[in-house]
């Protein structure tokens, strides 16, 4: 299961960034009708190869505008929040373990050899004082002199947007130095904070900052998918929780908000204690489920 | 994944950290008395909700209503003001 969750992290990381396939195709960034499509995952839309926009950044500017909005029907984004809704409740946070790009590098980072540490667990809760204040409240409220909100949360923290928006760009188009003031060195130094954490926090951003894995996991309780506890198997050995990325306790927590459905638990549980399924429909009984134990 | 009875004997299986007093004999003998599981009495009441079905209506709903308000075009745009 790793080595699948790995192929498919690689060829999603790939296949939204294939712009960087045709450097030469006119403009740095590309703004062709693929863009109308939100990635699923948290990827800069300025990123030189980027197909797709990043939700949190066209939700942001939706917010934004919602002063400009005159006339008509005001543009509150609800698309964003319709398409990222739907994939919450069909597959809750199993996008970050499996198709966001900036997690799969934070995977790739972790695999450095040395000593890790666990997370502060309150630290949890700021993710959703991000999703409230940066990407919501904030481009409402915090207006520049001529009246207009900013993406907050990519001006000031987004560390993918630095590492595959700006440090790419600035070395395609080197005019755009001029135009580098506080907010990259800013960011910067977040990306550079952010990563070196990552080799020793597995997932540090997802868990402690990433207003998408905040949305996602809203659903996590309610989604189609879940991680199965078949209690007779377990022995609590502790592998499972050894194994998790994000410091859930799988035959404890069921349906954890932090759970990523990365299935390493499941990889890890040599007793089948733990599997993933699906839900079974509302008003039905779900059926006995019979395990055969290893042997 | 099919594990056969050598695998248990691995390091993998039985990582050096095991807890105290846990050894093959005491597992090898749970095994053979619990060849099958059922699903316990907290996961069989994980069932799908009922507002799951109206959340994916909802999240439907509003996806049309941004494609109806001119949000995609928007979206198409938003590099021009990047």
């Amino acid at each position: 299961m790793t080595r699948l969750r790995s192929l498919i992290q690689t060829l999603m990381a790939l296949g939204t960034n294939a712009y960087l396939l045709f450097p030469f195709g006119g403009s740095v960034i590309y703004q062709g009708p693929l863009k109308a499509v939100c990635n699923p995952g948290l990827n800069c839309y300025s990123c030189p190869g980027a197909l797709l926009s990043c939700p949190v950044g066209a939700f942001q500017n939706f917010m934004a505008s919602l002063r400009f909005s005159t006339g008509g029907f005001p543009l509150t984004g609800a698309i964003v929040v319709g398409y990222l809704g739907f994939i919450g409740t069909a597959v809750g946070r199993m996008t970050c373990g499996w198709v966001c790009p900036f997690g799969f590098i934070q995977d790739l980072i972790y695999k450095i050899p040395t000593p890790k540490f666990s997370l502060w667990k309150p630290l949890r809760w700021v993710k959703y004082a991000v999703l409230a204040l940066m990407v919501v409240v904030m481009p409402v409220f915090f207006v520049d002199a001529s009246g207009l909100g900013h993406p907050w949360f990519c001006k000031l923290i987004c560390p993918a947007g630095t590492l595959e928006g700006a440090i790419p760009l600035l070395f395609l188009k080197p005019s755009l130095w001029d135009t580098v003031g506080l907010f990259f060195w800013n960011k910067l130094t977040v990306l550079i904070l952010i990563l070196v954490a990552a080799i020793f926090i597995s997932r540090i951003f997802c868990r402690v900052l990433c207003p998408l894995g905040a949305f996602y996991s809203l659903f996590s309780r309610l989604s189609l998918v879940k991680l199965e506890f078949i209690e007779g198997n377990c022995v609590e050995c502790g592998a499972c929780v050894r194994a998790c990325p994000t410091g859930v306790v799988p035959n404890q927590e069921f349906d954890s908000r932090e759970c990523i459905m990365c299935l390493k638990c499941v990889d890890a549980c040599h007793f089948r204690a733990l599997d993933f399924g699906m839900r079974p429909p509302p008003g039905k009984l779900p059926k006995v489920k019979h395990v055969t134990s290893p042997l | 994944m099919h594990l056969s009875r050598n695998c248990l004997h691995s390091e993998k299986f039985f990582p050096r950290n095991r807890p105290h007093g846990y050894n093959i004999e005491e597992k090898q003998s749970w095994l053979s008395i619990n060849r099958t599981a059922q699903v316990s009495g907290i996961e069989g009441r994980r069932c799908m909700d009922k507002k799951v079905l109206w959340l994916i209506i909802i999240f439907t709903i509003l996806f049309i209503i941004g494609v109806n308000t001119g949000e995609l075009g928007y979206l198409m745009n938003l590099g021009n003001t990047i």
